[in-house]
């Protein structure tokens, strides 16, 4: 097929290529405004943005906005709520993950494990909103959790769950881990079928357990899906607790709250700081894009597996 | 011998338990909802309601379908979802076949996507384009920036690749079709199975995007049933926090308390909006392991 396609001559090739680029034009057109432009865009970074300049029009400012981060006093704790908040649910939500894979492995009845899995994957569809509904019928003042409590005599006033700036962080993690639990298992559960069964046979002719099996055999062999899926996820650190900050947070966990994707809106769309909040998303995507990079490398070191 | 089999038992046991704890921590929530929405507001607030409603009634959801918001929001949010898909399967199919026949330029238009992947301008300069544009307060928002997945085109190449015979294509071009009938009639039809997945999946994104609502619309217009949800949310986020500042201060609350009442009707809101995305969960189930595993294999 190519080599009769290599034969043709370029005019004839582009004829018969024409109505293709056509089809593309829309992909093209599209990519080209809401990518690459923005793209572009990042400039402003540098640049005393106005709007009635645009972007090329706007003077030049150097690293200005660069160095404002070192007077922000906001800045440090923003960065450290993303780091702590990012670490949190990246360690705890794959170790769930992990576990969840490796117990739903072990069941054996077909349609007990067909069940769960259907049932764990369903949070994963609905929208952050949805969630924060679901948080408030269970974490108000007047919420069950609140009724459990005093009911029980552990309290006598209601805790105010959703107020508390320690509480906060948990919340947050433990809801994303309810939410992608199934969804982020999906992967090891696929990486556990694949493991040779003649392993598991031979283990069980020496005499080892299921546990044993398990930690033993199952574990080690997800290991490159595991630090694959790590990899890809440690870029995302610096952008975890958007949703949560945007939807539950409140004037009172908001100094817990603020992470750094939030505080680029804040500061950006809110109060109209185009250059410096751009300043700090591009910081930011280039710190996302050593963590991955860093994390491959460690990683290759460890394992032998990388993605890059 | 007899210690081992008893072992496994045990392990299955525990095993067991911990995967109906937490398919019910996945469940109850829900049921507890629509307790709560089939329930008089005021006295969901006192304990002791669990399983089943105490005083039921259809209050809740009464209020929700006489407002008037609830419909324009409703409207929108269907009118996004549909023209949203639509227009992405468009825009998506005809970019990936043109993309798998090309001769020449492949590996140029193919760069040219794979950046986008990797690189962004950000929230700031998109929102800025967006602006420019006339997008903002504008329905276009929701469906142009989705329209192009390159993702989903990586899809659709894959299965054109494992299952589009030259052969059917040729003999098409015999029968006088040219390429854009070809690929109406001939490849979407035999591409239905991975356009209905990305379909389903692009449906439930529309469906539950809130985000592009709150940044690029101001006007009542365009609220979709997430931005009221949300609006809800806020709600009673605020009341929440007037509550416990008068609680601080030793004042008496029960008056705000009092105010709470919309905890069904948020609930009940919440309840509507997910119907869709249990309905169309079957369907959901059964495709998303086989894209994620396609995923997979590229990444």
């Amino acid at each position: 097929m190519s080599k009769t396609t290599d034969k043709l001559p370029a005019k004839k090739i582009f004829k018969k290529d024409f109505p293709y680029h056509i089809m593309l034009l829309p992909a093209v057109l599209l990519t080209l405004i809401f990518n690459y432009i923005p793209m572009v865009g990042i400039i402003i970074a540098f640049k005393k943005y106005s709007f009635r300049l645009g972007f090329f029009g706007s003077p030049w400012a150097g690293l200005t906005y660069f160095k404002r981060f070192f007077s922000d006093f906001t800045l440090p704790t923003v960065i450290l709520n993303s780091v702590i908040l990012g670490v949190m649910s990246l360690v705890l939500g794959t170790v769930t993950a992990i576990l969840f894979a490796l117990l739903l492995n072990e069941i054996t009845g077909l349609r007990f494990k067909k069940f769960v899995q259907t049932v764990s994957y369903f949070p994963h569809f609905i929208s952050f909103v949805t969630v924060v509904v679901i948080l408030q019928a269970f974490l108000t003042s007047d919420g069950l959790l609140n009724q459990l409590l005093i009911s029980l005599g552990i309290t006598e006033e209601s805790v105010l769950f959703l107020g508390e700036p320690n509480y906060y962080r948990w919340i947050v993690t433990l809801t994303s881990i309810w939410k992608e639990t199934g969804w982020s298992a999906i992967i090891y559960i696929a990486a556990i079928t694949g493991i040779d069964q003649s392993m598991y046979e031979a283990a069980k002719i020496d005499g080892a357990s299921r546990w044993n099996c398990m930690w033993y055999i199952t574990l080690p062999s997800i290991i490159p899906t595991i630090s694959l899926m790590l990899i890809l996820s440690v870029g995302g650190i610096l952008n975890v607790g958007f949703d949560p900050a945007m939807l539950l947070a409140n004037s009172m966990t908001m100094p817990k709250a603020r992470v750094l994707s939030y505080y680029v809106y804040n500061t950006g769309i809110i109060s109209g700081d185009f250059s410096y909040s751009t300043a700090l998303s591009l910081v930011t995507s280039i710190f996302s894009a050593s963590f991955m990079v860093i994390g491959n490398t460690i990683s290759r070191k460890l394992t032998g597996e990388g993605i890059i | 011998m007899r210690k081992k089999t008893k072992k496994i038992e045990t392990f299955d046991i525990i095993n067991t338990i911990i995967m109906v704890v937490f398919s019910l921590s996945i469940i109850y929530p829900f049921y507890y909802c629509i307790l709560l929405a089939f329930n008089d507001g005021f006295d969901s607030m006192l304990p002791g309601m669990y399983l089943w409603p105490r005083k039921p009634t259809l209050a809740n959801f009464e209020f929700i379908f006489k407002s008037s918001n609830f419909f324009l929001a409703f409207l929108n949010s269907i009118l996004r979802t549909v023209l949203g898909t639509v227009t992405s399967i468009v825009v998506t199919f005809m970019g990936a076949y043109g993309l798998f026949k090309l001769i020449k330029f492949k590996k140029t238009y193919s760069i040219y996507f794979v950046i986008t992947m990797y690189v962004s301008g950000g929230m700031i300069p998109l929102y800025i384009v967006i602006k420019n544009l006339g997008l903002l307060d504008n329905f276009l928002v929701y469906l142009l920036p989705s329209m192009w997945s390159f993702y989903n085109a990586l899809l659709l190449m894959a299965y054109f690749r494992g299952s589009i015979d030259a052969a059917i294509e040729e003999s098409a071009y015999i029968d006088g079709a040219g390429p854009f009938r070809t690929m109406v009639s001939i490849i979407f039809p035999v591409s239905m199975p991975v356009i209905a997945t990305i379909a389903l999946f692009c449906a439930v994104g529309q469906w539950n995007s809130w985000f592009d609502t709150v940044i690029y619309t101001k006007s009542d217009n365009l609220e979709t049933l997430q931005s009221m949800l949300m609006t809800l949310v806020k709600e009673a986020e605020s009341l929440q926090k007037m509550i416990s500042e008068m609680a601080s201060k030793g004042q008496n609350v029960d008056l705000l308390v009092g105010q709470l009442q919309p905890n069904g009707i948020r609930v009940a809101t919440m309840l509507v909006v997910i119907v869709p995305i249990v309905c169309v969960y079957p369907f959901l189930q059964r495709y998303f392991v086989k894209g994620i595993m396609i995923g997979a294999v590229k990444g």
